[in-house]
């Protein structure tokens, strides 16, 4: 049996990026996903609930191709090496390797703060659209939770530690252009400005077609789930920018912050169909 | 029209902590000494970060540094004051 998955190095700009490439196993080819990883640790407990929802989409006509970004995963380069520059060209290489691939129409999927990479290169990947699971609100959010790491572990082993006196540090230090170290990432302040800067600019963004996926898990029924305010807010500014959205809210936890969350099925096949309605059937 | 206002974001902090931590509603019947940092497992340094990102998110604001606290954390009611201090 042909193996339906290939784990390879995909050569770069900068150096060998770390690259799981799973073909598509549908006689109807759909297209591709280019899956943008959730930043930091979220990255890691997010990884395999990813390759979960790819596996499901290759049997939906999705080949998809999961990369770590220079300096993250097992790919060249250490992290505070890392610039938003680098990240980016990363991501146009590969798009470009995924396309001699798999020809069809490529999305870009980001997860979490992957989210504000695919938009930040979707002037020069030109993808068929964007998938946003789970999309931060802004990478000064992504930088603040990354910084309150720090703080959590703490308090975690009963350090009455008060806020500022650790996260003042950490933004001296940032604001000085000192690298900062938290559970075990280093983070350049250069790199630490990019990203603060860095917001879903949509509006300037030559994206025709949106899917959001929202997950949730309060009490309530799964039919009663509903996107959460800034959720909507989000799709509706979408669609005011002249944009097709399509939205979904799965009933899963919230794996991207939690290292043991069991794997829900369907999450592959519900964003697959969301992106076929979006193309029409005949894409 | 006070105390509706308080018991919603009550209701709207058991939502945020249900999502983040993943308790399939058991956060509804949270009381004001529920013990959190500590004592609930689900409560590790990310799910932390998490709460106080869905907070802010769920809530519309911003907590700076010197507002956020451990004590804070330290039961369900506490956590609530912190956010009702911050919408006063």
């Amino acid at each position: 049996m042909a193996s339906n998955f290939l784990p390879f190095f995909l050569p770069s700009s900068h150096g060998a990026l770390y690259g799981l490439y799973l073909p598509h196993t549908s006689t109807e080819v759909r297209g591709t996903l280019l899956w943008l990883p959730p930043f930091a640790e979220e990255a890691n407990c997010a990884r395999r609930h990813i390759v979960a929802a790819a596996r499901e989409c290759q049997a939906q006509g999705y080949a998809s191709l999961l990369i770590d970004p220079f300096g993250t995963g097992e790919s060249d380069g250490e992290l505070v090496d890392a610039s938003w520059d680098i990240w980016r060209s990363n991501i146009v290489e590969a798009a470009s390797w995924l396309r001699a691939k798999q020809p069809g129409p490529l999305w870009l999927a980001g997860v979490r703060a992957g989210v504000l990479l695919a938009a930040d290169v979707v002037s020069d990947v030109m993808p068929a659209g964007m998938v946003c699971w789970q999309p931060v609100s802004s990478g000064r959010a992504v930088l603040d939770s990354f910084l309150r790491m720090k703080l959590a572990s703490e308090w975690a082993l009963g350090e009455a530690t008060k806020a500022m006196d650790i996260l003042g540090k950490l933004r001296e230090q940032l604001a000085a252009g000192a690298s900062v170290e938290v559970a075990g990432y280093e983070l350049s302040a250069s790199m630490a400005a990019a990203l603060a800067a860095r917001t879903l600019s949509w509006a300037q963004q030559a994206c025709e077609r949106v899917a959001c996926v929202e997950f949730r898990t309060h009490g309530e029924t799964p039919s009663a789930l509903q996107h959460t305010p800034a959720m909507a807010r989000l799709c509706d500014g979408l669609s005011a920018a002249g944009m097709r959205v399509a939205s979904l809210v799965c009933e899963a936890p919230a794996f991207w912050q939690a290292h043991e969350a069991v794997l829900t099925p369907r999450l592959g096949v519900k964003t697959a169909t969301l992106l076929k309605g979006l193309r029409g059937v005949s894409a | 029209m006070k105390q509706e206002h308080v018991l919603d974001i009550r209701k709207e902090l058991t939502i945020v902590l249900d999502d983040v931590l993943g308790l399939g509603g058991r956060a509804q019947s949270f009381s004001d000494e529920t013990a959190l940092l500590g004592a609930l497992p689900e409560l590790d340094s990310m799910a932390v970060v998490g709460i106080i990102a869905g907070i802010e998110e769920h809530f519309g604001i911003y907590l700076a540094d010197d507002e956020i606290d451990g004590s804070s954390f330290a039961t369900f009611g506490s956590l609530l004051h912190l956010v009702q201090d911050k919408l006063a």
